[in-house]
């Protein structure tokens, strides 16, 4: 617990001091002499979002065709003074009948200067680009999310896929030409899944733990570098590193640690006329060894690594004569995982996902994709997707 | 083999990183870039750009900001599209 908070310091501390003396030095006068200079004023909000509804048509189900779900998550901004503001998504959505409703993320930011933002709440986890930036239905291109990237309850998390409890502290700066951003972050961290209750995946980590289950907690963070100045490629690094185990359990001195990179480029391409999109990320879990029961009472140990990956490219032709042509975009993504083998969980995954979305407008989309694939033990999968989304 | 991959990786991410940062010097055609470039370069990164006319000059204010945090943007980046937006609508 010390040698971590003292890792946390010996990351944030400098940061910090670095940020503040050099911010101070170029951020701007105050225009009021108001020691609340930036805290306060007149209150700005606004609310954005996105709608969505999703058909499915199974052809090795039971069920053939059904829609499946409908959401709405309006996300609402205040700006409370030239530093401050709180935004917060709250998602409505229902699955299998019955009526959702939870807070994706809350957090209230202050900008300390130019190079620094201080968040406090539940965060997107900055790990890798998914969560945080590409997950939201109206960008995400395809009506799926890439395989294991997002979180699914009785599905194991490898890495922070999820929103978290926690702070952070980021920003983003010019070097040259070139530009960098940053995030560091301090979390409640993982819960392992020690398998008292679900058997079958005992060994596995969920991140999506609002009420810590220990002490101890998580540090990460990422760095994205955007090497072109036009800003066309980005390419980042993220780890997160906790001890996912109950207090006082057999199990509290075990370790995570998670590692991703990411890499995105888009650009339009003159001679095809088109825009590409090309984005893609790698997740790597490690959990200490460590003995589980089967559901036999047995005792079991296992390797537990595991990773996780997909490729995804698109094109655009947006400068194409005709408008029909013009807002059709092709999709495809290779999504693949491999999870603990000798895990109840684990096993080798891989889907492949073909997909079309017309756009109707810059923020409303008809996509439609055909996706087929193979579970952890042979399981083959099949289903033609339709969704349904505007951003507003 | 893995390793020395990642090992390598991360060695040509802060080669390049501290390349950079050595020669921190932005040139004119990066600090003379316009709002309306600098719109169309940043927000394309993730999604198609909502039209200006769709908010007011106090929503885009909030929702540049907004989108400062999340994804990095620059200062004088978040100060120059907001100013391309609320001329705009």
């Amino acid at each position: 617990m010390l040698k971590k908070v003292t890792y946390v310091l010996a990351m944030v501390f400098p940061t910090l001091v670095c940020n503040i003396a050099f911010g101070q030095h170029q951020t701007h006068e105050p225009k009021l002499n108001s020691e609340f200079h930036g805290l306060s004023g007149v209150t700005k909000n606004v609310i954005i979002g996105y709608a969505y509804s999703d058909f499915i048509i199974s052809p090795n189900s039971d069920v053939k065709t059904n829609f499946t779900r409908v959401g709405f998550s309006p996300t609402m901004i205040w700006q409370l003074g030239d530093k401050l503001f709180f935004e917060s998504q709250v998602e409505f959505y229902t699955d299998s009948g019955n009526v959702n409703t939870r807070v994706e993320y809350a957090k209230l930011s202050f900008i300390v200067n130019k190079y620094m933002t201080i968040g406090m709440g539940k965060i997107l986890t900055p790990f890798g680009l998914y969560t945080e930036r590409i997950e939201a239905p109206f960008i995400e291109k395809l009506p799926n999310a890439p395989l294991f990237f997002k979180h699914y309850e009785g599905s194991p998390n490898i890495g922070p896929i999820c929103p978290e409890m926690g702070l952070d502290v980021r920003g983003g700066f010019q070097v040259g030409d070139a530009k960098m951003n940053y995030v560091l972050y301090v979390s409640n961290g993982a819960k392992l899944v020690d398998g008292t209750k679900e058997v079958h995946l005992a060994g596995a980590l969920n991140y999506e733990n609002f009420f810590d289950n220990n002490s101890n907690k998580a540090f990460g963070g990422r760095i994205g570098y955007l090497p072109l100045s036009n800003s066309t490629l980005e390419i980042g690094g993220s780890w997160n590193i906790s001890k996912p185990g109950d207090v006082k359990s057999v199990y509290q001195n075990l370790q995570a640690k998670a590692y991703s990179f990411d890499v995105t480029y888009h650009k339009t391409i003159k001679p095809i006329r088109s825009m590409v999109d090309f984005k893609a990320q790698v997740n790597f879990l490690t959990l200490d060894k460590a003995s589980f029961m089967n559901e036999a009472g047995e005792s079991y140990a296992f390797e537990n690594k595991s990773h996780i990956y997909y490729l995804r490219f698109s094109l655009r032709p947006t400068q194409l004569r005709n408008k029909y042509i013009r807002r059709t975009e092709l999709i495809a993504r290779y999504n693949a995982a491999s999870l603990a083998h000798d895990a109840l969980w684990g096993g080798e995954f891989h889907r492949i996902d073909v997909g079309l979305s017309y756009w109707l407008s810059l923020r409303t989309g008809l996509r439609i994709a055909y996706e087929k694939g193979e579970e952890g033990h042979g399981v083959k999968t099949e289903a033609i997707l339709v969704r349904f989304v505007t951003g507003f | 083999m893995k390793k020395i991959i990642y090992f390598l990786l991360f060695l040509g991410f802060v080669g390049t990183s501290i390349f950079s940062i050595s020669s921190c010097k932005t040139s004119a055609a990066v600090k003379e870039k316009t709002g309306a470039v600098l719109w169309s370069e940043n927000c394309s990164r993730c999604h198609y750009s909502p039209d200006p006319e769709d908010y007011n000059d106090a929503q885009w204010e909030v929702i540049v900001m907004h989108m400062r945090v999340r994804t990095g943007l620059t200062e004088e980046e978040s100060q120059k599209i907001t100013k391309f937006l609320q001329d705009s609508n």
